[in-house]
């Protein structure tokens, strides 16, 4: 995480105006998107299966990284959401007879009409009292969904049916890919738009300081509630993906481990820039499909890694190689120092 | 009656249980202002701790009992050195919260994945150390284990309630709350208080899980995780950092569940705890019998 300024500045606003790192990289991360339409060509069907899932992680990571990164709220529900996300894609599939695409869309829609709900329960908290009232929201979110099974399916799990992307059905794994790397790309330009402007400006400055926000004019609550809704919008969006991608579902795959999991995405990417989410998606959710552990090993690995983050670069993958060295060399002498000093 | 009674006591069983996870919570918030996301697994430990000791060395339960508050005090005080004196230095404020929140998460996972490497994911099963026939007086029925569990959970919160009460020590503990470096300056020490604070939640949090094998459960490696999030619910309904108010939130708490689930439905018993917390929440948020204190 990048040091929070306590105090909101005017020359804190003005350094984002300056040279706010979303310009800079916008058009290398469009030329990768553009290398990633070739990716189809150089891979079987399996590896891009598994490309396929970790493209779908960027929609996730961008919204937590919008809610949390950017407005500083601390909720931890990206697992419940894209729950109901995938859940509604399949209900509307299974039992209105909508085709892939408008399914996706309604039920991204009906994820972030609930951001709108969450909104209303969550603008006034803060600190634990926030966290743990997403944690609420995510477990009974949870236990809807393993018990509702007239229409989740229970713990047995639902296959989602009806599933056809351009006449193939069921689709390619390269239909898949594109679908998926079009909505992503969607996701991205969307946020790149979000972020760069002054909609990105307001959220910091809400996250920055509450009260100075507030004093300078800025609808603190109306912000909160927004921002909600568009990151819920992204959280249903990719269940909604996921729901197609994977044909099946289970609760399993939206408890709150898996939110934990999409929270560290944020926080080894860097929280609050534009590129941290995508990087952190790509890394925490590439490298456990590169190297296939078993889950013990993984769960291990992948706590070992926030803790180093945590510790020793702060400012996440975003930072780019070489403020990342500078500062892992910066960290490690300080922890040195201290322990040095702690015993005489 | 007699199905309301033996309702009512189970819940309030599973209640006490709940109130001296919330103890702990609440201990280590009241001297850190942190909040431990790892404590479930402070419980899990404890569970196959209690495990090893009941059928692998053939302990009594009693040994097991008296040497938990140590077993569970080095975790404490482990967890701390790990994922909360590190990054309490660097950074101040609502950031440090939020550091915390991750760390302790991440260390939670960790441990979770670490117990499924060397244990056995599909569970343990541990047969109980007492005799399960229950005890009837008139309209009650009440297993030993139950008078057991009620007992060990009644002293120890009264204890933890004394200390913090009552004594220079958890003088100490809420003046460092509210202001650490004035604290500092007036002669206590923050560092060995937050490590009395971690190690005593780590304490309770291993009894805690000696006395959920006592009736005989299955073990895995994600048994105690889900206790944590119904005990915050009980701990927000207390207002988070008062003793008396986590107990008779989770007493309440468990006591509602278990009223649900004889007389409504037990396959949605489950959300009652998380659709009180949302409610609370949603109209009191400073909690049932927390004081609204505005910080600017």
């Amino acid at each position: 995480m990048a040091p929070v300024q306590t105090e909101f500045t005017p020359a804190a606003a003005a350094s984002d105006v300056r040279t706010p790192e979303s310009r800079r990289l916008g058009r290398p991360v469009v030329h990768v998107l553009w290398l990633a339409l070739l990716l189809p060509y150089l891979l079987g069907p399996v590896p891009l299966f598994k490309v396929t899932s970790v493209v779908l992680l960027i929609l996730v990571a961008i919204g937590y990284n919008l809610i949390i990164g950017y407005a500083g709220q601390f909720v931890v529900v990206s697992a419940a959401v894209m729950g109901v996300g995938a859940y509604a894609t399949a209900f509307f599939m299974g039992h209105w007879g909508l085709a892939v695409l408008p399914a996706i869309l309604l039920a991204a829609c009906l994820s972030g009409g609930l951001g709108a709900l969450t909104g209303l329960l969550t603008v006034r908290l803060s600190g634990i009292y926030l966290a743990l009232m997403s944690v609420g929201l995510a477990e009974a979110a949870g236990i809807v969904m393993e018990r509702w099974t007239a229409v989740t399916g229970g713990e047995n799990g639902l296959a989602v049916t009806g599933i056809s992307i351009a006449g193939q059905s069921p689709p390619s794994p390269v239909a898949m890919y594109t679908l998926v790397l079009v909505f992503t790309a969607l996701g991205i330009l969307v946020s790149w738009l979000l972020v760069s402007g002054q909609w990105g400006r307001l959220l910091k400055a809400v996250a920055h300081n509450e009260l100075a926000a507030r004093s300078a004019g800025i609808d603190v609550e109306a912000t909160k509630r927004t921002v909600l809704v568009v990151g819920f919008f992204y959280f249903g969006l990719a269940g909604g993906l996921s729901a197609i991608v994977n044909g099946f579902l289970a609760p399993d795959d939206f408890s709150l481990t898996v939110a934990i999991n999409h929270l560290a995405m944020v926080v080894i990417g860097g929280m609050g820039t534009f590129i941290g989410p995508i990087l952190g998606a790509i890394v925490v959710g590439g490298i456990p499909q590169l190297l296939s552990f078993s889950k013990g090993y993984e769960t291990v690995l992948f706590a070992a890694a926030v803790f180093f983050v945590v510790i020793f670069v702060p400012e996440g993958l975003a930072a780019g190689p070489r403020r990342l060295w500078r500062s892992l060399r910066r960290n490690i002498a300080l922890r040195a120092a201290a322990v040095r000093g702690s015993q005489p | 009656m007699e199905f309301f009674v033996t309702t009512v006591t189970s819940g309030l069983v599973s209640g006490a249980v709940l109130a001296l996870v919330a103890v702990g919570i609440v201990m280590v918030f009241t001297a850190t202002r942190a909040v431990n996301l790892a404590h479930g697994e402070v419980i899990t430990l404890g569970m196959y701790a209690s495990l090893i000791g009941l059928t692998h060395l053939h302990w009594s339960f009693w040994i097991v009992l008296i040497l938990m508050p140590f077993v569970g005090a080095a975790i404490g005080l482990a967890m701390e050195a790990v994922a909360f004196r590190p990054f309490i230095s660097r950074s101040g404020g609502n950031n440090a919260l939020l550091t915390i929140f991750i760390t302790t998460l991440a260390l939670s996972l960790g441990l979770q994945g670490f117990l499924t490497l060397v244990a056995d994911t599909a569970g343990t099963g541990v047969p109980s150390p007492f005799a399960i026939k229950s005890w009837n007086v008139g309209v009650l029925h009440i297993a030993p284990y139950q008078v057991l569990t009620l007992v060990v959970s009644a002293c120890l919160v009264g204890v933890m309630w004394l200390i913090v009460a009552r004594t220079q020590l958890g003088r100490a503990m809420r003046a460092i709350a509210q202001n650490a470096d004035a604290a500092a300056l007036l002669g206590a020490n923050p560092k060995l208080i937050s490590s009395i604070a971690w190690a005593a939640s780590g304490a309770l949090g291993a009894i805690v899980g000696a006395l959920l094998v006592l009736p005989g459960a299955v073990l895995t490696p994600f048994s105690g995780a889900p206790l944590l999030f119904i005990t915050f619910t009980g701990a927000v309904l207390g207002g988070f950092g008062s003793i008396g108010g986590a107990v008779v939130g989770c007493l309440f708490l468990s006591i509602a569940q278990q009223l649900f689930a004889g007389y409504v439905s037990s396959e949605w018993a489950a959300l009652v705890p998380f659709a009180i917390l949302i409610i609370v929440l949603a109209i009191r948020p400073e909690g049932l019998f927390g004081r609204n204190i505005q910080r600017v």
